[in-house]
């Protein structure tokens, strides 16, 4: 009795102590993280081979991109893409931007996401199901965790909801497979994370959240929807009346907890552990370049050179009939370029961007190029002899 | 002795639990406030668009009487800019930059009529450095412009009236010099020349 009398109070003060110096030690080493998505971030679909097929009308907002893949297997249309659609060659559908450069550094990132989602702080399964395969939604709600399943891989059959706020990583080393009419709900979809070691299928009217990575394929059927990315490293997407929307995730959308040991010193170490992929890439000394002259060379052709030099003379150019709708994209090493096959007679937007060999420097401002001929604003004067000086 | 060890065990999670609430709002504050600084950092690297002008609908140039509509003008098949369907409306080449915006905003307006009468820009000439031009546009704002300088061209391509994109410009173009009834057109282009009163 006098001895918790007399060591009661101490007891608590260093329990408490205790506490203040291990809780953020734990919370840091357990703190599991949405890896970067660095370039592929602004895809809403990525594929590798051999295509990318669509069974219309489906409706994607986000970029979408085919590598290493010829342009010719998109099956997507551009008035389906709220944004651009990227191909490796100039085989793409109508309006499609010839990039294989931003292409192969988005699969490269993509691979790296793919890899981080099993490394550092989300190498450990907060939960592991084992071999069998697992109906998620016989689990469900779910917390922000670490889900992990064998060989029988991943069903959601009913309704799997996501509750309470954090990142999610369902890890399968085989398939990902909903069911008719099943659905994902709550969680940010950014923070949301479905790795798939094979394929990925999405059965008819399924509403489903996340970034799916899955090295072979990913299948949507008809209706069902997808808020955030189809990310297929080796093989197709397949498409059939989809809606997919992938909302902006900032590169480092949950910054790994500093395990710095005392509280306070927490802000020096974030960037180092959170932004993964995109650290290799030396940034580019954005000087906006500017159009120093420019001609129409033919009906269908015009030549303009631009400036200054300012460490980089490599530079993408975008151009289209309207300032901010870029048609195509061309890439230019030097500072003088003449674009042709352009529409007869039509005035060029125009937008040149730094860039070296992973990164685009969007800092140029658009400049319309090739205007018309002056106007024809008059009739014949001797009528009435106006303007009579000459 | 149990009631004791109780109140230890009562008191304890209590604490516990004051410190994880305590702890959870320092770390979602930090994270919070990350957050801001990684979204404010990119929007610093972004280019931060400007309001875009309403689509313009009215050009009053008070030192020539004009006051004339807008009508939305583009190419013809011959490569040159359209011009107004009347010659008391002006045009606007609607595939180039708006009024307002950076850029060359160019607005193109009749000389004569069919039958000799007077166009809307007939008088353009006379217009001078300072002189005030004013658009409105669809939203009910005015925008002002003032004349830098007027310089006639030969017909044809003329990317300086169309893309010089430093800052905002308007362009007033009309014909001049003499009738070529070959060719049905003015010999000359007058180009009067504006700049974004700030």
């Amino acid at each position: 009795m006098k001895i918790f009398e007399k060591f009661g109070l101490t007891a608590i003060l260093l329990i408490i102590g205790l506490g203040c110096i291990v809780f953020p030690f734990s919370k840091a080493h357990a703190a599991i993280n949405s890896p970067s998505l660095g370039t592929a971030d602004r895809f809403a679909i990525l594929a590798g081979t051999p295509n990318i097929t669509n069974v219309p009308t489906s409706s994607i907002t986000g970029d979408v991109g085919l590598s290493p893949a010829t342009g010719a297997g998109i099956g997507l249309t551009a008035a389906q893409v709220t944004g651009t659609i990227y191909a490796v060659d100039a085989a793409g559908p109508l309006g499609s931007i010839v990039n294989p450069g931003l292409l192969t550094t988005a699969k490269i990132d993509l691979a790296t996401a793919y890899d981080n989602l099993i490394a550092g702080d989300n190498a450990t399964c907060t939960v592991d199901y084992g071999a069998a395969t697992k109906d998620l939604s016989l689990e469900s709600p779910l917390g922000p965790g670490v889900y992990c399943v064998g060989a029988g891989g991943f069903e959601v059959n009913t309704t799997l909801a996501l509750s309470g706020s954090g990142v999610w990583i369902f890890r399968s080393e085989s398939t990902i497979v909903t069911a008719p009419g099943s659905s994902v709900t709550g969680g940010d979809p950014c923070n949301v994370w479905w790795r798939s070691e094979t394929s990925t299928t999405l059965d008819t009217t399924t509403s489903f959240r996340g970034n799916i990575l899955a090295l072979a394929s990913i299948t949507m059927n008809t209706g069902a929807t997808l808020a955030g990315r189809a990310l297929a490293r080796n093989g197709a997407v397949s498409l059939d009346s989809n809606t997919i929307t992938n909302a902006a995730c900032s590169a480092a959308a949950t910054p790994t907890p500093s395990p710095a040991p005392s509280s306070g010193s927490s802000s020096t170490s974030t960037s180092t552990s959170g932004s993964g992929g995109t650290a290799s890439c030396p940034t580019i000394n954005c000087v906006p370049p500017l159009i120093i002259d420019s001609q129409r060379v033919d009906a269908d052709s015009i030549t303009f050179n631009w400036g200054p030099y300012a460490g980089t003379d490599t530079f993408t150019i975008q151009y289209g009939l309207e300032n901010g709708k870029w048609l195509w994209s061309t890439n230019v090493t030097g500072f003088s370029t003449t674009l042709n096959s352009l529409p007869a007679n039509q005035p060029i937007w125009v937008l040149i961007s730094p860039r070296n060999s992973c990164s685009i420097a969007p800092c140029g401002v658009p400049r319309l190029i090739g205007g018309p001929k002056l106007p024809n604003t008059g009739f014949n004067p001797l009528i009435s002899g106006f303007r009579s000086s000459w | 002795m149990k009631t004791y060890v109780k109140q230890i065990v009562v008191s304890l999670s209590f604490t516990a639990c004051i410190l994880f609430l305590l702890f959870s709002f320092l770390y979602l504050t930090k994270n919070l406030n990350k957050k801001q600084a990684v979204q404010n950092q990119a929007s610093q690297t972004q280019i931060i668009p400007k309001p875009t002008p309403g689509m313009p609908v009215r050009l009053i140039i008070p030192a020539i009487q004009v006051d004339a509509g807008i009508q939305n003008l583009g190419v013809t098949d011959q490569g040159e800019m359209e011009v107004p369907s009347t010659i008391i409306d002006v045009g606007w080449f609607k595939p180039g930059s708006r009024p307002g915006d950076i850029g060359s905003a160019v607005i193109s307006g009749h000389f004569n009529g069919t039958s000799g009468e007077p166009g809307v820009f007939a008088q353009l000439e006379t217009l001078k450095k300072g002189d005030e031009l004013h658009v409105k546009d669809d939203r009910g704002t005015s925008l002002t412009f003032i004349v830098r300088e007027s310089r006639i061209f030969d017909p044809g391509y003329a990317d300086e009236v169309f893309g010089k994109n430093d800052t905002a410009h308007l362009n007033l173009v009309t014909c001049d010099g003499y009738w070529d009834p070959n060719k049905k057109s003015y010999s000359k282009r007058l180009v009067v020349f504006s700049d974004l009163k700030q």
